[in-house]
């Protein structure tokens, strides 16, 4: 995880944040399937990890995550709508 | 041919897991003739479900794409990952 650089663990976030959503589609119909909830465990543990190493390297990626009492950076680059800031 | 064969979808980045298992999704051109000699319908009837119903597969959770490949391919689920052409009945 922490091999990759800021893009690449951007990428990363939204690639398994897209699975998680396509999987809890699934299980909106099959809300007990083990398959697929073992899989959304998963996948939740290894969102969460990269969030977690995203923020301690490179900075909140949305403003609830701002941890800096000094400065307010969820304002540094880069914005939502700007192409970096979405893998 | 590619490029064709899946409605001119980029094929930078994609996976192409589906290749050679995709189905060409058309409507009927409007001047084809159906098969066989008359129009009449022939339904096969299944116990517990009647006609003029229509149902849907149930989905099972397997052929899962990994979550680089689901990304690109819009879907985690390889059998809902159907090649969709044509335009207004019209093939291209």
């Amino acid at each position: 995880m922490n091999k990759m650089n800021k893009k690449q663990l951007m990428r990363f976030i939204t690639e398994v944040s897209f699975a998680m959503d396509d999987i809890a589609l699934y299980l909106d119909l099959h809300p007990s399937c083990q398959k697929a909830l073992a899989s959304y465990d998963n996948y939740k543990n290894m969102r969460n990890q990269a969030v977690k190493d995203y923020i301690s390297i490179y900075g909140p990626i949305n403003k609830y995550q701002v941890n800096d009492t000094n400065y307010f950076s969820w304002i540094n680059d880069p914005w939502p709508w700007e192409r970096e800031g979405n893998c | 041919m590619e490029q064709n064969r899946n409605c001119n979808r980029s094929s930078q980045n994609r996976c192409f897991y589906n290749q050679g298992n995709s189905v060409k999704y058309t409507t009927q051109p409007r001047n084809s003739k159906p098969a066989g000699n008359d129009s009449c319908p022939h339904p096969t009837q299944v116990p517990g479900r009647p006609v003029g119903m229509t149902y849907i597969p149930e989905q099972a959770f397997e052929n899962i794409y990994d979550a680089k490949c689901g990304l690109m391919e819009g879907t985690m689920f390889k059998d809902l990952n159907l090649i969709f052409c044509g335009i207004r009945g019209k093939q291209i």
